[in-house]
């Protein structure tokens, strides 16, 4: 029997049978956000080892074994769509790759991104405007090398924190529409955010038309604009 | 509508003055890969998406890119800012000096202006939603030659900033291709375009 190689991901290039592309392009495809990429290795490695068996034998007795791993096939199929829980066991606080989960399933001639899990790790907002995400997973900096300032101390920097946790959490809701956590996570720091905002405005001027306005000047145009230069803030 | 927050995403405080950075920089506010093309990219592409994942991704995204054009507008404003014609002289900025002074004009850091012709709006949503990973790739690696370049850290902070902003940008596109996807029928994802062969929503 010729067996032929089939597109993966890196860790699972030149080693995948064809024999598994169903699992890939059918049954694993969509699965979403449930965790099957774990079983989906464990299978792979049995699949390799038949795929290694395979080649050792011939004639009737391979025969005879590609009919039993036919079998073998069914119940590792059932088995991967059982659900698995949405959140990962808790893994050490650190970012990047080791923050992040390998890929679940591949399509063939389609562009693979692993979903990002409900109850990803989280920066505070204050770490996550430094580091310029929310999300330790995502944050994958040029030669490791991430910003050690912080700018969310000033009062300024605290309104922008909150308002970047905010953006954060509206593109991570717009993939993720159904992920109540997130959604409650993100009403406490609309809360928190227009607080900030409303106390920053009453001292220091207007950040948007309508904190302008109050006494008897239109004091929305006064300096500094946001691109000119100031230590204060 | 669009309505303006007086502040900047991440704030931008550069002391020392530096033409010859703003020179180069300057690329990512009018050039190919810059924050401009990004911005009327997604905003443009946004009209021919079929599903309300991806009409909501390509606002929000959308509109973060204008303000980080903002960001690398003020960037190379305190980069330019009290300038002397020694220092524009030696730092090679007199070619953008002679035309634009000290003021921001969208231009690729080889001079050439900003052009829709950068840009794609293909009004097929995959092709588009992978036109956009590649744009954002197209931007990290830009400002990883950015940050080869700098060593001021007034400026390297918020273009490092910008930077992650590329690749958080890049998982979301991402995941919307796969929301795409996932509607579509997984033996042949090119049978039809869903933005133009089926109704919007179905």
């Amino acid at each position: 029997m010729k067996l032929r190689r089939t597109a993966m991901p890196a860790h699972f290039q030149n080693v995948v049978p064809l024999y598994a592309a169903p699992y890939i392009g059918t049954k694993l495809y969509g699965c979403g956000e449930k965790a099957v990429d774990m079983e989906f290795e464990n299978i792979l490695s049995q699949l390799l080892k038949q795929d290694e068996n395979r080649m050792n034998m011939r004639g009737e007795e391979m025969k005879e074994n590609v009919q039993k791993e036919e079998h073998t096939h069914e119940n590792a199929q059932e088995k991967m769509t059982e659900k698995m829980p949405d959140k990962m066991p808790e893994k050490q606080y650190t970012r990047g790759a080791e923050m992040g989960d390998l890929p679940c399933e591949a399509p063939i001639g389609m562009t693979y991104t692993p979903w990002q899990r409900k109850g990803s790790p989280r920066y505070t907002a204050g770490e996550a405007l430094d580091r310029g995400t929310l999300w330790p997973g995502l944050e994958l900096p040029w030669k490791n090398n991430f910003n050690v300032r912080s700018v969310a101390n000033t009062p300024l920097g605290e309104v922008q924190a909150l308002d970047f946790a905010l953006v954060e959490l509206a593109l991570y809701l717009d993939t993720h529409p159904d992920d109540t956590e997130a959604l409650r996570l993100f009403r406490q720091y609309v809360k928190a955010y227009q607080d900030k905002k409303a106390a920053y405005a009453k001292k220091y001027g207007p950040l948007e038309k309508t904190q302008a306005g109050e006494g008897d000047r239109w004091n929305w145009i006064d300096n500094p604009w946001p691109w000119e230069y100031t230590d204060r803030r | 509508m669009f309505e303006y927050e007086k502040k900047l995403q991440y704030p931008v405080k550069i002391k020392r003055t530096n033409p010859a950075l703003a020179k180069f920089i300057i690329t990512q506010y009018g050039g190919p890969d810059g924050e401009l093309a990004a911005s009327i990219r997604y905003l443009s592409q946004r009209y021919a998406m079929p599903y309300p994942e991806l009409k909501g991704l390509l606002t929000d995204i959308g509109v973060e890119e204008l303000g980080h054009f903002e960001m690398i507008g003020a960037i190379v404003h305190q980069l330019t800012r009290d300038m002397s014609i020694e220092e524009i002289k030696k730092n090679g900025f007199d070619t953008y000096f002679v035309d634009h002074t000290a003021g921001i004009y969208p231009q690729a850091a080889s001079g050439t202006p900003w052009t829709a012709a950068f840009i794609q709006s293909k009004g097929d949503t995959i092709t588009d939603l992978v036109e956009d990973m590649a744009a954002e790739q197209k931007a990290r690696t830009t400002y990883d030659n950015i940050l080869r370049m700098v060593d001021d850290p007034d400026v390297a902070d918020p273009i490092k900033f910008l930077r992650e902003r590329e690749v958080v940008h890049f998982q979301r596109f991402g995941e919307a291709l796969r929301l795409v996807t996932e509607r579509l029928d997984s033996r042949n994802f090119y049978a039809i375009n869903p933005s133009f062969d089926r109704a919007p929503g179905k």
